[in-house]
């Protein structure tokens, strides 16, 4: 069970890391913990401590830390060809795992849209704005079944049951699908970079972050 | 808290998109999955590609990975899965060569070659050995509490809650003592840090 964050004092630093080594922190402090992990003092503690209770229980597991270091920054160059990790669910409280605050950069390079959501995006895009029906007036809102788009939602992965789309008329040329499941799901990827078509499939750009040596 | 707990919380960190979360994994567990490929595969550099390896398929199937078992547990099965594939493959190929693999007989040669894995150096076997010794040594240079605390945890895998009640002192305690013993011991290995050249953190 994890400790409640009422019960704990404010850690500096460094202690904070040796207590999320043991998995002692609550959700707040667990957050914190991790977003250090861009410190290289912070990688750098992280793997001693590591290193310590390996060797404490079996002297073969010692290793020099410069060796440890360019394997991470061999796994690092591979895994930035990796497709991205899956886009972040919409509750914050999940096994009391505090929320992300705005998505910092992701450390495996210069991603593009992870494929999912990539794929969401497409078929969103070809569906977000239609011809309404020649009879539709003006700032007119109908409420409709869950469209394509909603659909193409479900299938990249993201699971929030929504009310029913609505179309919304913005003038008498386009009609917007409004759909709650459909705001937050975008609202969700907003912060992870603006949808570039290069980003998309086909056409995706892949980057190899450069890594600061830094301690 | 137990280990399985505190992975459980960076795995659903990652699932939650933050991939510095998979990074700490690799550098908590990547010694004991080097360790466990070696028994399979005795080329070093074998031995690198294949734990490489098993962190990038480790990486591919975290997100559905359910939690049914401890993550390291999970890890386990893909290294070991990893190097009969990679076995397998070698086996294969008629170029490979037979010394990449362990063949368990405890003959002369593989006794005699047993400390040294195909393309280990010596400077980095002996380096490996000198961090043991500092270890070893700056644990037996700790306080009684200090050294007490640290193998609580590290050795019998107590819970800060478990070692307060063991120590007789607050968990607030506990913590402190577990940093600083870890921190004592940090500091007598940074020489070993600063003397290498190549990839820092």
């Amino acid at each position: 069970m994890l400790p409640a964050d009422s019960s704990l004092p404010a850690l500096p630093a460094d202690e904070l890391i040796s207590a999320l080594a043991d998995g002692e922190l609550g959700p707040a402090q667990f957050d914190q913990g991790c977003r250090a992990w861009a410190d290289g003092a912070t990688r750098s503690r992280w793997h001693a401590y590591h290193l310590i209770g390996d060797v404490l229980r079996c002297e073969d597991l010692s290793r020099p830390p410069a060796r440890d270091a360019a394997f991470l920054q061999r796994l690092r160059v591979r895994l930035a060809h990796e497709t991205a990790i899956p886009p972040p669910v919409a509750s914050a409280a999940v096994a009391g795992v505090a929320a992300l605050p705005s998505p910092r950069r992701r450390s495996f390079g210069s991603w593009g849209l992870p494929a999912a959501l990539a794929a969401g995006v497409a078929a969103l895009g070809t569906s977000l704005v239609m011809q309404p029906p020649r009879d539709l007036q003006p700032a007119a809102t109908l409420a409709v079944a869950p469209s394509a788009a909603s659909a193409a939602v479900a299938d990249a992965g993201y699971s929030v049951t929504t009310p029913p789309s609505t179309l919304q008329v913005l003038d008498a040329g386009n009609v917007v699908v409004r759909n709650a499941r459909l705001d937050r799901y975008l609202r969700a990827h907003r912060d992870y970079g603006a949808v570039q078509p290069a980003s998309l499939p086909g056409g995706a750009r892949r980057g190899v972050e450069t890594v600061s040596f830094e301690r | 808290m137990n280990a399985a707990d505190a992975d459980a919380q960076l795995v659903e960190r990652f699932k939650q998109g933050d991939a510095h979360a998979f990074e700490m994994l690799v550098v908590k567990y990547q010694r004991r999955i080097e360790r466990l490929i070696g028994r399979m595969v005795r080329d070093h550099d074998l031995v690198q590609d294949i734990a490489q390896e098993t962190f990038i398929r480790a990486y591919r199937a975290l997100p559905n990975f359910r939690g049914d078992s401890a993550f390291y547990t999970w890890l386990y099965r893909i290294a070991v899965n990893s190097a009969k594939k990679a076995l397998t493959d070698m086996r294969r190929d008629p170029v490979s060569v037979d010394a990449s693999f362990t063949t368990g007989d405890d003959d002369e040669t593989s006794r005699a070659e047993a400390e040294l894995t195909d393309g280990e150096t010596p400077e980095s076997l002996l380096a490996s050995k000198e961090i043991a010794a500092t270890v070893n040594v700056a644990i037996e240079a700790l306080s009684e509490e200090l050294r007490q605390a640290i193998l609580l945890r590290e050795i019998e895998g107590l819970s800060y809650e478990e070692i307060a009640e063991a120590m007789n002192c607050p968990i607030g305690t506990v913590r402190s003592r577990i940093f600083r013993a870890r921190e004592a011991i940090a500091e007598r290995l940074r020489p070993h840090v600063e003397a290498r050249e190549g990839r820092r953190w």
